[in-house]
């Protein structure tokens, strides 16, 4: 096939991608998903599956058998631990704005800037090997296609005349061009995350065809192949070579350790995640895609082996099986399908390097030499473009020195094992709340030596850049350093290496954890972390930040590196979402917070917090503050646990503290209210006995009948002040606590009863229809309390129905049932009801409705706001429910002895098990 | 005869004023609350109107307010029997155009006294 089509169809298909791509970032800017975010997010994680799986997994096939599953198995067995692990990390991502593995590590241990660098070049290291086969396998393919077979790499086509870079200088204007076209504002890249998703798309789609074509065109199904593959091939896949045991253990480790840590796979999982609950996808997506990409990898190996001349790369088998049986469109279509896997890897792969690299090492180091002065705000973007360019040309020259001598899956396992070096320290920082700084950074160290004297050095010796020597006899002769087999130990190569790094690395994070000191800002960030979920659900906003800072700074700061108009547009948006800013004096940490978030989205967590804290004093938490010191004199971990509890109790005693002030404050006030309408109440019947003692006084001639009625009137109000000091005095009594109510068992059923003989004259007077309805139980529930009292609140709502019935055809309904929990008490009248919106106050203090007491004698506004008191200190409710013009319900409802004491008991065991 | 309105929600205050404006020979009308004080204003065009202030919907201040703003019943003297016996109460009372404010418990000889004053 012409080399210009296949360019020009490639060249097609990623113009076509980035325009997609570039649509549906634009759709979802403004909140108008094209379809809906959470399956592009469960298509972007299989990013996982690169031009390796896509040719390599078949090379690996025919090679070793069913290996080339592990790293697929891997995976899957990390997928139960996805919403603890993943969830996590993508909550405190989310609460400290961290998008790159470094800025995860870096927060975590002491905001340090050195392990901030110290991570980000060996992440960088770790990579580049990974991208560059990448380019290998698309070089190679682009060859095979075009040419019938790969040319030797040949170093006078170093650069100009070679596919390989030019591709790397494509996808590098194309990231460019498309990704880091300018400064956002947000850490979201929905345009990359687009492309990613349809990348895999094609992939999938791609092989299942080949696969397709193999086993049902070429061949009549699954059994055909297997019946016609000679049987030292079969062997590879019916018996496991006795040695595997150990290769497919690590090769598990380190698939586990990739899917979770891998930059790419971070970038897609964790930063590009929008909502925790999209991970409940991409939990089910993700090993459907894997499983469906895997079916056909065995029957195109055996195809191949059985179709192709032995003289051809396994490696190559998928696209060789479409070209040797002349099927160019099918080829071609293969081709793309691999160059969609490629691709994808190697943009994600870059993207998050190129973030990491500006956001972490560039422009730290950069605003750290600047001490202050300000920032020039194309330097983020530069740093930024200058990562894509120097990644892709380091990958390219990996690519040609070295890569190309080596099959797929080696290259791609030497990284992974570079990328477990990072688990100890990532997953010490989410669940070991003594990891400490001195640890990772050890581990880091020492496990990335050791990766690289047993992984790469041998690599580099087999390319002849170092004496074979060292790899016979050991560095100076010294046998048992030699980088295939540490200590004398012979494990195969992958293996070993994974084994001496990880050991070396995991010994030296918990020894340096453990044997020196976490400092203060570092305790600080721990609890953050391992207890993420109880932070960030409450104040989450307040702990990242505390401190202070004038408007205008903040503002020209963020202007300075966002633009005037972006800012500008910014600042809108925060008032349309949480109100004003203070534009003149001190902002709050919301405002700050706002700002470091749209920061972080230019410039990375990392610098985002070295800018802003270095225009305010940042307070630490004043009382992790506390714990730390402690923490140091004491040392031990026990009582610094139980100091943490004892102050979050102190915390709760200061809030119940100022609680019990203001509640002071109201009170006082109240009791003004209280004693002004108390005097007022007392003037009205006063008033009455005045003025019928001056009539009596002045008209010695009025009659003996009608003197009498005076005279009972001035009885009847003398006893209305009587009832209301009475009141008022019981009132204050059971509100300050003076009175405490008895607590003897009693049945309240019994003294229901009561109450109601005790008013039986009076309903008969007034020809009141009662109806009384008791469940069968009641009788033999007992609560605890105050048998006076309690009649005391029957009593009064009795006589308030029968006050408030209905004058023409009075009737009150007296229920009380129970449900185990509770005896519930419920009087019902069918008077005029209360009005809705009296419905809440009718049980404040003084307060009558007083459109119904027009021609009813009037109450001394008490009896309510005492019986709900009283009912109270049972530990009871008492609620009404009333409609207008129909009458009033009041329920009581009381908790029995038992069931009080059940609730108490299980408090207790909570309490004591803290 | 003089026409006298007598506005409180309490019966017995009621009761007992009633019964003294009667013995005086004043022609009486009483109400229980502001909106039924109103109605007897418009209709009966009282001299007097005696007048608590707490009261159910309309309250004295607003009573008071709606006679001395209409031409046609501004001339009517309005005395406040109330209560609420602080000093910007009282002002309050004077300021909407009160003759006169006396507070609860008032004597009942000092009410017919200013009346009498009043009518004359």
């Amino acid at each position: 096939m012409a080399g210009w089509i296949i360019i020009l169809i490639s060249l097609g298909y990623l113009g076509l991608l980035f325009v997609l791509a570039h649509f549906m970032d634009k759709r979802a800017r403004v909140g108008k998903h094209l379809i809906k975010y959470k399956w592009v997010y469960a298509l972007g994680i299989p990013v996982y599956c690169t031009a390796w799986t896509y040719y390599g997994s078949v090379g690996n096939a025919v090679n070793d058998g069913w290996e080339f599953l592990t790293i697929y198995i891997g995976p899957l067995l990390t997928m139960p631990l996805w919403w603890i692990v993943m969830r996590k990390m993508i909550r405190i991502c989310e609460v400290q704005r961290i998008s790159t593995l470094p800025d995860l590590i870096s927060l975590r241990y002491g905001k340090s800037l050195t392990i901030s660098v110290l991570s980000s070049v060996l992440i960088v290291l770790g990579i580049i090997p990974y991208i560059s086969i990448q380019l290998k396998s698309i070089t190679n393919s682009y060859e095979i296609l075009a040419y019938g077979a790969y040319q030797d790499s040949n170093m006078a086509n170093l650069f100009l005349n070679d596919t390989a870079f030019y591709l790397s200088v494509i996808l590098a204007l194309f990231i460019i061009l498309f990704v880091f076209r300018s400064i956002e504002t947000t850490d979201k890249h929905f345009g990359m995350m687009g492309a990613i998703a349809i990348d895999s798309v094609v992939k999938l789609v791609a092989f299942i065809a080949v696969g397709v074509y193999v086993t049902y065109v070429l061949f009549n199904g699954f059994g055909d192949i297997f019946s016609q593959i000679d049987k030292e091939t079969l062997g590879k896949f019916e018996h496991l070579p006795e040695s595997s045991g150990i290769e497919w253990f690590f090769m598990l480790l380190l698939s586990m350790s990739a899917i979770m840590l891998l930059p790419r796979q971070f970038q897609v999982t964790v930063a590009e995640n929008t909502n925790e609950n999209h991970l409940k996808t991409a939990i089910w997506v993700f090993p459907l895609y894997l499983l469906l990409i895997n079916i056909f990898v065995v029957p195109i190996a055996m195809g191949g082996k059985l179709l192709l001349p032995a003289s051809i790369d396994p490696d190559s088998y998928v696209l060789a099986i479409p070209l040797m049986s002349n099927k160019e469109g099918l080829a071609l279509f293969t081709f793309i399908g691999g160059f969609s896997a490629a691709t994808g890897m190697i943009i994600v792969s870059t993207i998050s390097l190129a973030l990491i690299l500006s956001n972490n090492v560039i422009v730290p180091v950069i605003l750290k030499s600047l001490e202050g002065r300000n920032i020039y705000s194309s330097l983020p973007l530069r740093s930024r473009r200058l990562a894509v360019f120097g990644i892709l040309i380091l990958a390219y020259l990996y690519y040609k020195f070295i890569a190309d001598r080596f099959p797929l899956a080696s290259i791609g396992l030497i990284s992974f094992a570079a990328i477990i070096q990072f688990a100890p320290a990532v997953l010490g920082a989410l669940f070991w709340k003594d990891a400490n700084k001195q640890g990772a950074m050890s581990g880091l160290i020492i496990g990335f030596v050791v990766w690289g004297y047993t992984l790469v050095i041998p690599t580099v010796i087999e390319v002849g850049l170092l004496p074979e020597s060292l790899m016979h006899d050991g560095p100076f002769g010294i046998g048992w350093l030699r980088p295939e087999s540490l200590f004398g130990s012979s494990l195969p190569f992958i293996a070993h290496g994974t084994l001496w790094s990880l050991f070396f690395n995991t010994l030296a994070f918990f020894a340096a954890s453990i044997f020196t000191e976490q400092s203060g800002k570092e305790r600080n960030q721990a609890e953050l972390y391992v207890d993420i979920y109880q932070y960030s659900t409450k104040s989450a906003e307040k702990l990242v930040w505390k401190g202070e800072m004038v408007y205008q700074d903040l503002v020209k700061l963020a202007e300075n590196l966002l633009g005037k108009d972006r800012m500008a547009e910014a600042i809108d948006n925060y008032r349309q979402r949480y109100g004003e800013t203070h534009q003149d004096g001190v902002v709050d940490a919301k405002f700050v917070n706002y700002t470091e978030r749209l920061l972080s989205g230019a410039v990375g967590s990392a610098s985002a917090h070295l800018l802003i804290s270095s225009m305010a004093k940042e307070d630490e938490i004043e009382l992790k503050d506390v714990i730390v010191l402690l923490k140091e004199t004491s040392e031990t971990a026990r009582l610094n646990e139980e100091l943490q509890y004892k102050s979050s109790q102190l915390r709760r005693q200061a809030d119940e503290l100022e609680e019990a002030n203001e509640r002071l404050k109201n009170l006082d006030k109240e009791k003004d209210d209280f004693i002004s309408t108390v005097t007022h109440e007392m003037r009205t019947p006063l008033t009455a006995i005045k003025a019928f003692v001056e009539i009596i006084q002045d008209n010695p001639e009025i009659e003996e009948q009608e003197r009498s009625r005076f005279l009972g009137t001035i009885n009847d109000e003398i006893d209305r002040m009587t009832r209301l000091i009475n009141q008022v005095l019981d009132m204050e009594k059971l509100e300050s606590g003076a009175t405490t109510i008895a607590s003897t068992t009693i049945s309240p059923y019994q003294i229901l009863n009561d109450s109601i003989k005790s008013l039986e004259h009076l309903i008969l007077s007034k020809e009141i229809k009662l109806n009384q309805q008791f469940g069968d139980d009641v009788n033999s529930v007992e609560i605890t309390g105050d048998e006076d009292r309690l009649k005391q609140v029957f009593i009064n709502l009795i006589s308030n129905a029968i006050k408030y019935a209905s004058e023409e055809q009075p009737f009150i309904t007296i229920q009380c049932e129970t449900d185990q929990s509770a005896l519930i008490i419920s009087i019902t009248d069918n008077g005029r009801g209360i009005k809705k919106e009296n419905m809440t106050r009718i049980f404040e203090k003084f307060f009558q409705a007083r459109d119904q007491t027009r021609k009813k004698p009037k109450g001394t506004g008490l009896g309510l706001s005492i019986s709900k008191k009283i009912i109270e200190l049972h530990k009871g409710t008492i609620e009404v429910t009333s409609e207008w013009q129909k009458g009033s319900t009041f329920i009581i409802r009381l908790p029995t002895s038992s069931y009080i004491q059940a609730i108490e008991e299980e408090y207790e065991q909570n309490f004591n098990s803290r | 005869m003089n026409k006298i309105l007598i506005v409180d929600d309490e019966p017995n205050i009621l009761m007992s004023l009633e019964f003294l404006m009667r013995k005086e020979n004043y022609d009486v009308f009483v109400a229980r609350d502001g909106a039924e004080a109103l109605d007897i204003i418009s209709e009966e065009k009282p001299d007097v109107v005696v007048l608590d202030i707490m009261m159910p919907n309309v309250d004295g201040y607003e009573v008071c307010q709606s006679i001395k703003g209409n031409a046609i019943t501004e001339h009517i003297k309005v005395i406040f029997l109330s209560a609420r016996s602080k000093e910007e109460d009282i002002k309050k009372g004077y300021e909407i155009g009160a003759d006169k404010y006396l507070t609860k418990p008032f004597s009942t000889r000092n009410l017919m006294k200013e009346i009498k004053a009043l009518v004359n």
